[in-house]
């Protein structure tokens, strides 16, 4: 009899097939965790952080990744006719982690301060909610503490960004 | 989630195109078959990363596609038509020595690339000497010596 010169090993072939469907499921499970957003941009990821009174309404992605463009807008529930600007005020803490690539409307001026940025937007005089886009994009892995405050309004958030 | 979607997206329309353009597409790769690919490669690798250059969305895409052919090929064993449809099926385009030129004419395949298989893997000098010619599911062609000539 020729005995086929193949170094097969049935035991070892059986353990790899294990390893494989086990593989299998957890490919499975992660692509569902990402499909809700655990890694970003699903549902889960989809946070609105409010100020006590309710009226700036900051929505932002819980979990996100670096260097990936994504949104934080901030919504106001009344701009005042008698108001002339509406000041935006960010937390400095926060934007030392991410980098705003832009705000949409495009803010007057940004002033700097100790500890905080403030994005100056001229006002039409008009009465409503409004609302403001900032484009945001994460410099480093890890989480990232939000302020942002209208007066005293103040909506406070927490981002994670995945490497 | 749009990196997944991105993924599936990317994938199904890479399937159909690439099932549509035929199967000699991928089987006996020419040079410009090969400079093609690449243009393809690079093209999609835009449209499926996007503007996001992060890690995790890259090890979420790749996971994407994996899962993607691994789940397609268990369809695939669980249904022959499926199959059929994805992968296509071989077709004899040589009968006992005689070319079946409807067949390869669907095919786009001509006598040249025929013989040029049978030198290839059976080091065979005519179309008679060919029992079979099968255009297998890969694109490449299969040749069964004519054991009764010469």
């Amino acid at each position: 009899m020729t005995r086929l010169e193949v170094n097969e090993n049935l035991a070892l072939q059986r353990r790899t097939w294990v390893f494989e469907r086990a593989g299998w499921v957890l490919l499975a499970a992660l692509i569902a965790a990402a499909a809700l957003g655990v890694f970003g941009g699903g549902w889960l990821a989809h946070r609105r952080a409010a100020s006590p009174d309710g009226s700036l309404v900051v929505e932002y992605e819980r979990f996100t990744r670096v260097r990936s463009p994504e949104r934080l807008r901030v919504r106001l529930a009344d701009v005042h006719a008698a108001d002339e600007r509406l000041r935006l005020v960010m937390d400095a803490a926060y934007l030392e982690r991410v980098n705003v690539k832009s705000a949409t409307p495009e803010p007057e001026r940004v002033e700097l301060g100790a500890g905080r940025v403030t994005y100056v937007f001229a006002v039409d005089g008009s009465s409503g909610p409004a609302a403001v886009t900032f484009e945001v994009e994460g410099e480093r892995a890890g989480t990232a503490h939000g302020k942002i405050a209208l007066g005293d309004a103040e909506a406070r958030f927490e981002q994670f960004f995945f490497p | 989630m749009e990196t997944v979607i991105r993924g599936i997206v990317v994938y199904a329309f890479l399937l159909l195109i690439f099932r549509v353009s035929g199967q000699r597409s991928l089987g006996q790769v020419t040079t410009f078959d090969f400079v093609l690919l690449l243009i393809i490669a690079e093209t999609t690798q835009q449209a499926l990363l996007g503007e996001d250059f992060s890690v995790t969305n890259a090890f979420l895409l790749i996971a994407t596609l994996i899962a993607l052919d691994i789940f397609l090929s268990l369809l695939k064993q669980r249904s022959e038509r499926l199959d059929a449809w994805l992968e296509g099926l071989p077709l004899v385009i040589v009968e006992r020595g005689k070319p079946l030129r409807e067949r390869m004419a669907k095919a786009r395949v001509d006598e040249a690339d025929i013989l040029s298989a049978a030198r290839q893997t059976q080091g065979l000098e005519r179309m008679d000497q060919i029992k079979y010619a099968v255009l297998e599911r890969n694109g490449a062609i299969s040749v069964i010596k004519n054991t009764d000539a010469d």
